[in-house]
């Protein structure tokens, strides 16, 4: 009996060590940017949907996430490499593409996709609490970008400043029961 | 100890079920309200420390022989690892496209299947493969986006590959007497199913080759899976034939695969061939040129890298701005009761008479669909070019010749299929129907249940949709239809039920003599 027990204790033990390697695996890589990467602001065009399986969320059109004449050198699904330049109200605004990888400057790595000239970051959505109440007006996106181009979401700014995010403010909407 | 009797077993394990469900429902919604409130930290210690926990009580109560119980906890664990994946993302703000969420779902399977073996947990296996057929279906979905090109016959032959990897799975693990050996053999039966009944369905039989083969990133990624899945499937046969498996039952599957593969092939052949001409609109015109190549009285326009058929609810913001529209337009400010607006001094499509749309110099009245009566006003151009294009339904070549028609591989309403379609149809309906008895016995000769039943359920599903399938293709008309489908159903439904009688019977009185 003692045998048995001691067998299901290894067991529960790989399952746990399994368990979390991927977490932590997952929450490093996902970590990474946020911790080595330098800053840059972008301006943006937000709208207010909300997804059934992982809450609310805002949905983020940035500026740079339409780059004229991007079809003529990309296919839907090349990673295109977007160099930025500092502009005067501190935003980082579109200087140029690249399929290289610069090597100096500001830069995001995106993917162009199917239609038109449109590049996806992996910075398009921002999730709050479901009945939480963000402004939808003068924001801007602090992001953090890895040395390879890989950007996550930092904070959002309103009129420069982070957000204060009132949580109670729509009054708990209720994802499994909406009406 | 209380020993429970078969149906007293089977109640634990649904009340267990639904309890790990609830906990499930209720971490995942406390965390969900309290969002903002608690720090990341704690949000993953939380989510982490129930993973754990339900694995440890799950395997705790096994061992103290509350199995059903334990087993259920186990599941809630696999559960909660779900959770803890997609609230991580969310904590990172994680993208939302469709390969991301692939991703997202392959490190679910990944992390449910190596603890479903480390916990020895053939329920956890069961939801792996849940996750597994979603990755799978996502990341095919995101490669078919990238290329612009989805072929549901590529997808079709991933799911044949599938289904020959779950196969070798079970022989490997038959070979080692493993309990898992039962959930492959469950999984490989539904993936054939799956099969079966997508290219037993008409509408998908017409489409299922529709864009032909083209050698991309999906076709890539199927195939590599389908190579996978024939060198698992032959490293099963080698160690497992003439031991625990006998060669026959690979001859026969084997077999099967090959019925598949040839249906699945000969479809290319009719799939895309069938379907509708259509007249082209506005928004077909892909180039520039191809749009100012459209007939003058189409009103189409390029703008803004699309072709877009003019109207005068873009000259809606004021009054000056709607009579400056083009005359052709024929536009006029209307500000009634309800609200103003720019719209065609005779839009087409709000008359709603025959008598009312004729009388418009730049109307027609029309029907799309000839099938239930009624009809629409067409802009009077388009009318005419769609009954020229309508000539060439079911001819693909020379429709796609004409410059203004478009083809649909799906035919519309009021359109005859030719027999030689019924003819494939229906022997390809046969084949269906006589693999699914051969499942039911291939479940009664392996003495599972489970695969017994799925088999049922999928027949009976199958005779249903062919009613459905049946009424949308044929122009018998639905009231001959209803009547013939349901005495076809009622008689169907009395020898099932007969059938399964005699089945349970027979197979109650095997296990007492065994």
């Amino acid at each position: 009996m003692e045998e048995k027990l001691k067998i299901q204790l290894i067991r529960l033990f790989t399952a746990f060590l399994i368990i979390l390697a991927i977490i932590s695996s997952f929450i490093v890589y996902q970590y990474w940017p946020l911790l080595t990467g330098g800053k840059i602001v972008l301006a943006t065009r937000p709208v207010d949907p909300y997804d059934p399986l992982r809450g609310q969320y805002m949905s983020i059109n940035y500026e740079i996430s339409n780059i004229e004449n991007l079809s003529e050198d990309f296919k839907s699904g090349d990673y295109v490499y977007v160099l930025l330049k500092k502009d005067n109200q501190s935003i980082w605004r579109y200087e140029n593409f690249s399929k290289a990888k610069p090597t100096k400057g500001d830069f995001v790595r995106g993917k162009v996709l199917s239609y038109g000239n449109n590049v996806q970051y992996g910075i398009e959505q921002f999730f709050f609490e479901t009945g939480a109440v963000i402004p939808t007006t003068n924001l801007t996106v602090e992001v953090k970008v890895s040395d390879s181009g890989r950007a996550k979401i930092s904070q959002l700014l309103y009129n420069g400043k982070p957000v204060e995010i009132d949580s109670k403010g729509g009054g708990g909407y209720n994802p499994f029961f909406p009406f | 100890m209380v020993v429970l009797g078969k149906k007293g077993a089977s109640f634990v394990e649904t009340i267990g079920l639904i309890g790990a469900i609830m906990i499930f429902v209720g971490v995942v919604w406390i965390i969900a309200y309290n969002w903002e409130e608690m720090p990341d930290f704690l949000k993953i210690s939380i989510l982490v420390i129930s993973v754990l926990a339900s694995f440890s009580s799950g395997i705790i109560l096994r061992h103290q022989d509350y199995e059903k119980i334990g087993r259920a906890l186990l599941i809630l664990g696999a559960l909660l690892y779900i959770a803890s994946i997609f609230l991580i993302a969310q904590i990172f703000n994680v993208s939302l496209d469709i390969q991301t969420t692939a991703w997202l779902f392959l490190l679910c399977w990944v992390g449910i299947i190596l603890s479903a073996y480390a916990l020895d947990s053939p329920e956890n296996v069961f939801v792996s493969m849940i996750a597994f057929l979603i990755w799978f279906a996502l990341q095919f979905l995101s490669f078919a986006q990238e290329t612009e090109d989805f072929s549901g016959g590529i997808l079709t032959f991933g799911f044949l590959g599938i289904g020959i990897l779950f196969f070798g799975l079970n022989l490997l693990h038959r070979n080692t007497g493993h309990k898992f050996a039962r959930v492959y053999q469950f999984w490989s039966v539904f993936y054939f199913l799956v099969i079966a009944f997508l290219i037993s369905s008409m509408s998908i039989m017409l489409r299922l080759w529709d864009k032909g083969f083209s050698s991309n990133s999906p076709t890539f990624f199927t195939f590599s899976v389908f190579a996978f899945s024939l060198l698992i499937f032959l490293i099963g046969v080698a160690v497992s034939v003439g031991k625990s498996v006998t060669g026959k039952e690979i001859f026969y599957f084997v077999l099967i695969v090959l019925a598949f593969i040839v249906f699945i092939g000969l479809i290319y052949f009719v799939s895309g061939n069938v379907g509708t001409c259509y007249s082209k609109t506005c928004y077909d015109f892909k180039t520039s040129s191809q749009c100012s190549s459209a007939p003058f009285d189409w009103f189409c326009k390029w703008e803004g890298n699309s072709c877009f058929q003019e109207s005068c609810e873009a000259y809606s913001s004021n009054e000056s701005f709607c009579n400056s529209a083009p005359s052709d337009l024929d536009c006029k400010w209307i500000n009634d009761s309800y609200y103003w607006r720019c719209e065609p001094a005779s839009r087409c499509d709000t008359l709603p008479s025959e008598a009312e749309c004729n009388a418009s110099p730049r109307c027609e009245w029309g029907s799309y669909d000839g099938r239930f009566g009624g009809g629409y006003c067409f802009l009077k151009g388009q009318n005419d070019n769609n009954k020229d294009c309508r000539q060439n339904d079911n001819l693909k070549e020379d429709c796609l010749d004409n410059d203004l028609c478009r083809w649909n591989s799906s035919p519309a309403y009021d359109q005859e299929l030719p027999s030689g379609i019924w003819a494939f149809w229906i022997i390809l309906n046969i084949f269906f129907m006589a693999f699914l008895l051969l499942c039911i016995y291939y479940g009664y000769f392996l003495k599972m249940r489970k695969i017994v039943t799925l088999s049922f359920v999928a027949f009976i599903l199958q005779i249903l949709y062919k009613f459905i399938e049946y009424a949308r293709y044929t122009t018998l008309g639905l009231g001959y239809t209803f009547v013939i489908g349901g005495v076809f159903l009622l008689v169907l439904g009395w020898l099932i039920l007969k059938w399964k009688k005699d089945f349970s019977v027979n197979w109650a009185s095997s296990e007492e003599k065994k």
